[in-house]
């Protein structure tokens, strides 16, 4: 009987992905108990709205063309980077591995190993796909590596997450010459396939010299994004994936999250 | 078993499922206090439900559980310690002249002061085993006594209370 009982109890820990809220039952319970829940955040999610369309508003002025400039069209520029929309219709925050769960799936594109942004900052990448539903790991996840730049000084740096509190994560490998300021602003990298540059991850609240004979910086950072009340988010796909994914494979490089 | 019964059994654990996972799950006191309610329908089985039956229960109730919460595994981890533990301290609490004739576990039909003392440890158990396969390999052990504490307290509590409205002192529900 104790055999049998850690058999079954073992097993289910190895094969965790088969059987998670992308399943199609599980995903449209989720879904239809966000839609109700979604009534009580409208105003907030109106105002997210609001201001990510003030900001692309903006963006949008810088591209418009002056009457009398001579327009060349960049057509051997590629567009880099595909974006969906999506909806978050599950999220945890409070166990040490969070997950969140999207209401699009493969039917929409979506593929395993996209970022998740919303206009707040960054928020994870996904992990399994199913035909209707994807299964992310958020930043509160302490497997995430998520590869940052310092915006103030461009210093590569890689975020984690120590399991303490949904708002704070940690900012690794900086090495302890660099000056660091409370208040800097920590973006993407753009140097993995997960997220395009340059978008907001979180500030840095507090800067210690590590104990013993660390080579790096301790920092925390406050995160961008309010991990509490997440709806809807972008999906973002690098168009040239498969193709940077080989050749990183092939010259042997990890690639970070 | 009677065919009524099995489908209230059913019936029962269905309703437990769909409260913890609809509105439980998103009650997470102080950011640490989690109320896990659902293991009070193992703890109410009949008391001479056999250990083989318990297990294959809580394993695919386990599994229902991890599927909502994506957490792999834990759930079923913790529910299946729990139920093979369940059996074997009945046994040790049988009162003196046996459990005669009555049938589940509840505090109404064993007095309060009985199934806290049937619950705590069981109960602490499936926590432990959960919040610590949540802390696996990450050292924050302050962490997981703080959460495995408080949500054990909130457990009992909301255990006696939900047993206090909702069940009569015949049968469960």
């Amino acid at each position: 009987m104790i055999a049998l009982s850690l058999l079954f109890s073992k097993q289910p820990q190895q094969g965790s992905v088969a059987l998670n809220s992308a399943n199609k039952w599980v995903g449209g319970i989720l879904d239809t108990q966000n839609t109700i829940r979604e009534y009580f955040e409208l105003r907030q999610i109106n105002a997210g709205l609001l201001e990510k369309n003030t900001k692309l508003l903006g963006e949008l002025a810088l591209y418009k063309r002056g009457v009398d400039s001579v327009y060349i069209p960049l057509d051997s520029v590629q567009q880099e980077y595909a974006y969906f929309g999506a909806k978050i219709i599950r999220n945890s925050i409070h166990l040490n591995r969070n997950y969140f769960t999207l209401n699009k799936g493969s039917k929409d594109g979506i593929q395993e190993g996209m970022g998740v942004f919303n206009e707040e900052g960054a928020i994870g990448r996904i992990r399994s796909v199913s035909e209707n539903y994807a299964v992310g790991f958020s930043i509160l996840h302490t497997e995430t590596k998520l590869s940052a730049v310092i915006a103030s000084s461009g210093v590569l740096g890689s975020v984690s997450w120590d399991g303490q509190s949904a708002k704070q994560a940690k900012l690794d490998f900086v090495p302890r010459h660099v000056e660091v300021a409370v208040g800097d602003r920590i973006l993407t990298s753009g140097f993995n396939t997960i997220f395009p540059p340059g978008i907001p991850v979180g500030r840095v609240s507090k800067v210690e010299t590590a104990s013993g004979n660390s080579n790096y910086l301790d920092i925390t950072i406050d995160l961008e994004v309010n991990f509490s009340s997440l709806n809807y988010v972008y999906v973002v796909n690098h168009t040239n994936k498969e193709e940077l994914n080989e050749l990183h494979e092939a010259a042997q490089i990890d690639d970070a999250f | 078993m009677p065919f009524n019964s099995f489908l209230r059994e059913i019936g029962h654990g269905l309703l437990f499922l769909a409260v913890q996972v609809i509105f439980l799950k998103q009650l997470v006191l102080f950011g640490y206090a989690f109320l896990l309610l659902y293991p009070l329908f193992l703890l109410l089985l009949p008391i001479r439900r056999k250990s083989l039956s318990l297990l294959l229960i809580s394993f695919v109730y386990g599994l229902l559980l991890d599927a909502f919460y994506d957490t792999g595994g834990m759930h079923t981890a913790a529910l299946l310690t729990l139920a093979l533990v369940r059996n074997l301290w009945l046994e040790a609490l049988t009162p003196t002249g046996g459990y005669a004739d009555i049938e589940t576990p509840h505090a109404l039909n064993m007095g309060v002061g009985w199934f806290i003392l049937y619950a705590t440890p069981l109960l602490l158990l499936h926590h432990l085993i959960f919040f610590g396969l949540d802390s696996l390999g990450l050292g924050n052990w302050g962490l997981m006594a703080l959460k495995t504490g408080s949500s054990l307290l909130l457990a009992l509590s909301a255990s006696l209370v939900v047993q206090l409205l909702f069940y009569s002192k015949k049968r469960a529900l």
